[in-house]
């Protein structure tokens, strides 16, 4: 488990909004416990989001209070169950009445109990249909991607800069008109800083797609604006926020298409 | 909250005492009604699932454990997770075919009542957001929509969505220490001036 990775991929945020999925949620404890470092980064982004919560309440019903606390007093109370008195079984070696209640309550508890471990097995079922549910749709996703990238129809666009070692490659579909860049191994930039894509259009650059600092990721794949005329990808280093004009002296990467 | 003051409040709500979850409702019920009822839309049912969370949280208090995350990121799980079974019970799906009139239609809950410009009535940081970013709150965080369901929702790359979480979390975070920090301040000059 590498901390940097799950810094870099949004894990902490979807565990703090609560749509992780179970698998998710267990991997965001096996972290806390390997890194504790994390636990203030996971506690800033739960204040926030408690206090949107907070900021967006809606005033819950009156009566629900006190229809709560009556509940709580008589699963509180509920449960006691009375001791049969010694005196009692004296009198009769076999009291029938209190055998027959025995067996009933007997069987309730076990229906009970038989009811709850279904009701827990069942939530089980449901839990796991949900995980697969989300698994098998992130499958459908990359399998869409692998289509795409591999489509007849898709060409690939390759970008690199062999003197520094950078690469990315761009995919470039004229039938679905979308563009679509894979970020293999860009330059590191500042926190100011971000990479902004721009397509060549009859010797005019205009940009096509921009990721900030904070939001990139190695190797992961970024929306392309789809123009029909572009000639070429390039990437520039730009400030935070994109430019309109691309700053040459910073171009890292270009590709023809 | 004083940090003593939320660790007591824990202790009360694992040892199961009263006062902790009364104390636990006074503080937290309208933020997780809040949660609840923009995914349960029906107030009758919304009351019920709050009555509901708060039982759940009485009674799994002991198991929450401090280490694993903030008792308002625990809770709000809870009551997001009740409301969307609500949501998928059969019984909730018939009382809304009912309403819905002889027409009988099939009817998925998240997506036939959200009102695409609902989340515009966030109020409070949120709204200091690019919308984009309070829309993609919107739907996760009080619809309970997964990535693929925003995605699809929206019509957004599911990459897309999964960077904009982050950057929408990130933001609000920012404002967040802004705001807190700025209210430390006046709070040390107003100790200061008295």
């Amino acid at each position: 488990m590498d901390k940097e990775k799950i810094l870099q991929s949004n894990l902490l945020e979807k565990y703090a909004a609560g749509i992780a999925s179970k698998m998710e949620e267990d991997m965001v404890h096996q972290a806390l416990s390997l890194f504790p470092e994390l636990r203030s980064e996971l506690n800033q982004i739960e204040l926030s989001l408690e206090k949107v919560a907070t900021e967006n309440k809606i005033k819950a019903p009156e009566r629900i209070k006190a229809s709560i606390l009556q509940e709580i007093q008589n699963r509180k109370d509920s449960p006691k169950v009375t001791p049969m008195q010694y005196s009692q079984v004296i009198k009769s070696p076999i009291n029938w009445s209190a055998m027959a209640a025995t067996l009933i309550i007997g069987a309730a508890v076990s229906g009970v109990f038989g009811w709850l471990n279904h009701q827990n097995q069942q939530a089980e079922i449901l839990q796991y249909q949900k995980e697969l549910s989300i698994l098998k749709d992130e499958c459908e996703n990359d399998k869409m991607l692998f289509a795409f990238t591999n489509d007849i129809n898709t060409q690939k666009v390759s970008l690199r800069n062999d003197d520094q070692g950078f690469t990315a490659l761009g995919y470039w579909n004229q039938n679905e008109e979308k563009g679509l860049l894979q970020t293999l191994n860009l330059p590191s930039i500042k926190e100011n800083q971000s990479y902004q894509i721009w397509a060549d259009v009859k010797g005019e650059m205009i940009a096509v797609g921009l990721v900030e600092k904070d939001a990139f990721v190695a190797n992961s794949f970024v929306d392309l604006k789809y123009l029909a005329q572009a000639e070429s990808i390039n990437i520039t280093i730009e400030p935070k926020g994109g430019s309109d004009k691309p700053t040459v002296s910073n171009l890292i990467l270009s590709g023809t298409i | 909250m004083e940090e003593s003051h939320y660790q007591r409040l824990i202790t009360a709500l694992k040892k199961g005492e009263e006062k902790g979850i009364t104390e636990i409702y006074d503080l937290y019920a309208d933020a997780l009604y809040g949660v609840i009822h923009r995914i349960v839309t029906d107030e009758g049912q919304a009351s019920d699932c709050l009555q509901e969370v708060f039982l759940k949280i009485w009674e799994n208090g002991k198991s929450y454990d401090s280490d694993k995350g903030r008792l308002f990121t625990w809770m709000s799980r809870i009551a997001r997770n009740t409301a969307l079974n609500v949501l998928e019970s059969k019984g909730y799906k018939n009382q809304k075919r009912i309403q819905t009139d002889e027409k009988i239609v099939s009817i998925n809950e998240k997506y036939s009542t959200t009102d695409k410009s609902e989340w515009m009535d966030l109020k409070g940081i949120v709204n200091q957001l690019p919308e984009k970013y309070q829309e993609i709150i919107f739907y996760c965080y009080f619809k309970g929509y997964t990535q693929k369901e925003v995605s699809d929702e929206l019509n957004i790359p599911l990459g897309t969505v999964k960077t904009r979480i982050k950057d929408a979390l990130k933001k609000l975070r920012t404002i967040y220490n802004y705001e807190f920090k700025n209210i430390a301040i006046l709070v040390m000059v107003y100790w200061l001036c008295c």
